[in-house]
């Protein structure tokens, strides 16, 4: 049988809108198993990305009732740094700049913190030179990417690639990418999906949480789930992206 | 009478008596003194009354046992003076090493393999040094305490009262220091020192100069600097100060510098020792076209001090100035930011900006933060501005979804707070050196350790690979 790596039952989760509460997921069900690619779509404001965000685990949004299980743990109780280190990733839709603070070192760190978790050996700096080699060169990025600044004075798509290489450092058992297309050009666009395929396997899934239909023409999507409301509204497959480009959103009422 | 009013007279008294018996025998100094002496004389104790001294705790000045007992010297041997040469020098800098002792010029602990041909490098409190070269008189007959009339700092005229020895480094016209030029000033005269530094930049020339000031370890002292820099057309000069003194000690930092048509000064400052330092920097921009660059990084933990009192004056048109100043506070640490910008009738055309960033780490922490303006003046462009906060809660999430603990994480951009003012450092060795400090004075968490040590290593991608082939 698959493995389910995530399972979300009646999730609901509020934010804090000028000290008053705003409920944004309103009792969201998903379940994603192993080898699958899930996309969510759908329009602005119904929760997208504080699903996204939910899962990793940000601090503003307070989930009320419902349930997360990631590899049948119980999510929700775990930080965002246990979090990412038992196998959830998310690529940000806006990465934070971290200014002075070195791409290589932190990459490095990154990735020794999951093994440290795991009780697994850290790499030293010279096979993770090795390692970091061979994952930029499947996003064709400069290694002159590793010498400056985490995300300091990048532009928007080399943001969104360096999102995918830490991905890729990472290596997740679940991606969750929230809008990682948006920005990109059609050569950036190309790249960025080639990375998605490199990392998917039979062990792991992807999350695409998008607006546009083109990033599912190179990452082939099993499901596509429509949000809106703070619930999934309708669920089909990669044929339903594109109905949702021809006539919009009305198509999920 | 109370036990500071006590003090504050014994200490004034001893000045007086200190500063009777040490008239120069330099008529040019002795000048400066005597106007020193009768500003001291009908100056009282600074108080928390005056607006200059309104944050500063004078019980770190007072409290110094020392003030009652005459200044002894403890005499590091030669070896211990090599030993600390070798600990505090750079690799980068290690052939362009000017050491003094004591406030004076050591050519034996120096080592200094370029010319020194347009370099002028003496103690200009002394007559028989001043007899051999001719240029060393001119320059401090000129410039020595050239602002004595218009100098109110108690500590500023006592220094020039109390003067020993003077370090003089003169760049002749046009002299181009192509590389960073360290300054280690080592004192172990532990009671009450004055250390005094006069820098002339001839015009056109330029100088990358690397000054760090190291006292004997958690010694109690009270140490008095003064340096005054005189730029002259065209001077580019570039001054980065890594303060690093004991912990127990109380440091007064005064700098002056004066700045002709067409210069840039780069003054950079990085506090992280001292139980109590201040700085008191002023700049009078008196030619124009000058450029300043005016910058510090202080970081005090556990009850410690910091002060920073700055003035640029803009007295000619077409001048413009920068100040970013950043604090980073833990525990019950107390810092103070003042200020000011002012622009004189005249300066049109002056572009001047100021800004105070400050991070409290801890509940405990305060900081006073006043930047100013006073501006007499229209058609110019100043702006101004004081930010007090915590860490980024976004920037924190990121890291902390890259796995990095929430300890990791806020050591990361503890780590990023500092670099946009260490990243200023001329040479690498410095900017480790200068991280390392900045965090040894708020970890105390391994973690925290960890990340920073790594972020200090400055990895570049392939780098030990290609050093070993080399």
């Amino acid at each position: 049988m698959t493995e389910t790596i995530i399972n979300i039952k009646n999730l609901h989760a509020q934010i804090d809108v000028d000290g008053k509460p705003k409920e944004i997921l309103k009792g969201l069900n998903l379940e994603i198993k192993a080898g699958e690619v899930h996309a969510i779509m759908g329009p602005n404001g119904s929760g997208k990305s504080t699903l996204s965000k939910v899962l990793a685990g940000h601090p503003d949004y307070e989930v009320t009732e419902g349930s997360v299980e990631f590899h049948g743990k119980n999510l929700l109780e775990l930080e965002p740094d246990a979090r990412a280190n038992s196998g959830l990733f998310l690529a940000f839709q806006y990465p934070v700049e971290i200014p002075g603070v070195n791409n290589l070192s932190f990459l490095r760190m990154s990735y020794n913190s999951k093994q440290k978790f795991l009780g697994k050996e850290e790499m030293d700096p010279l096979d993770f030179d090795d390692f970091i080699e061979e994952k930029i060169n499947i996003l064709k990025m400069n290694t002159s990417f590793l010498d400056r600044n985490l995300n300091e004075g990048f532009s928007g798509g080399e943001k969104k690639k360096n999102e995918i290489l830490q991905m890729l450092v990472l290596n997740p058992s679940l991606a969750i990418l929230d809008e990682t297309d948006s920005g990109l050009d059609i050569d950036a666009l190309r790249i960025v999906a080639d990375g998605i395929n490199t990392y998917k396997s039979s062990k792991n899934a992807v999350l695409l949480i998008t607006h546009y239909q083109r990033l599912l023409d190179y990452v082939q999507p099993d499901f596509v789930h429509v949000l809106a409301g703070g619930v999934i509204q309708k669920t089909g497959d990669k044929n339903l992206a594109l109905e949702l480009e021809k006539s919009g959103y009305a198509v999920s009422k | 009478m109370n036990t500071t009013e006590s003090l504050e007279l014994s200490f004034m008294e001893q000045i007086a008596r200190a500063a009777a018996g040490n008239l120069s025998s330099i008529e040019e100094i002795s000048q400066a003194q005597i106007i020193a002496n009768q500003k001291l004389n009908n100056a009282n104790f600074p108080s928390k009354r005056d607006e200059a001294w309104k944050y500063f705790d004078f019980r770190d000045i007072l409290d110094l046992d020392f003030i009652q007992a005459p200044a002894t010297n403890q005499s590091l041997s030669q070896s211990q003076l090599s030993e600390l040469v070798d600990k505090y020098v750079f690799k980068e800098t290690s052939e362009n090493l000017i050491v003094t002792y004591n406030g004076v010029f050591s050519p034996e602990l120096s080592n200094f393999k370029s010319s020194l041909e347009g370099l002028t490098i003496t103690n200009f409190n002394s007559s028989e040094e001043l007899a051999k070269n001719q240029k060393a008189k001119e320059l401090v007959k000129k410039y020595f305490a050239r602002n004595i009339k218009n100098e109110n700092n108690f500590f500023n005229l006592v220094n020039t009262s109390l003067i020993s020895n003077g370090f003089l480094l003169a760049l002749d016209d046009n002299y181009q220091a192509s590389k960073t030029i360290q300054i280690l000033h080592l004192s172990d005269k532990n009671e009450f020192s004055q250390i005094r530094s006069l820098i002339f930049a001839g015009k056109n020339s330029k100088l990358d100069l690397l000054v760090t000031y190291v006292g004997v370890k958690d010694a109690k002292y009270l140490k008095n600097s003064v340096v005054e820099a005189y730029l002259d057309a065209g001077a580019q000069v570039k001054l980065q100060k890594i303060q690093n003194e004991s912990k127990q000690a109380t440091v007064l930092y005064n700098f002056y510098a004066q700045l002709e048509r067409d210069s840039k000064l780069e003054f950079d400052s990085y506090s992280f020792g001292a139980k109590s330092s201040r700085k008191d920097l002023t700049v009078d921009i008196i030619g124009s076209n000058a450029h300043a660059d005016i910058n510090g990084l202080y970081v005090v933990n556990g009850a410690r001090k910091s002060h920073q009192k700055i003035r640029i004056n803009h007295l000619a048109p077409h001048s413009t100035s920068n100040q970013m100043f950043k604090g980073l506070l833990d525990d019950s640490a107390r810092a103070e930011f003042n200020g000011l910008i002012e622009v004189a009738k005249g300066a049109i055309k002056t572009d001047s900006t100021q800004l105070n960033k400050n991070l409290l780490l801890s509940n405990g922490a305060h900081i006073d933060s006043r930047p100013q303006l006073n501006i007499l003046n229209d058609d110019v462009k100043c702006s101004h501005g004081s930010t007090v906060g915590s860490l980024d809660e976004e920037q924190l999430f990121y890291l902390e979804s890259r796995g990095l603990s929430s300890q990791g994480a806020r050591a990361i951009l503890t780590y990023s707070f500092c670099q946009e003012l260490i990243k200023r450092i001329s040479i690498e060795s410095a900017r480790n050196y200068a991280s390392n400090l900045a965090f040894a004075n708020i970890s105390k968490q391994e973690e925290g350790n960890l990340v920073f040590s790594t972020l200090a290593e400055n990895s570049k991608f392939k780098r030990y690979r290609v050093e070993n082939v080399d």
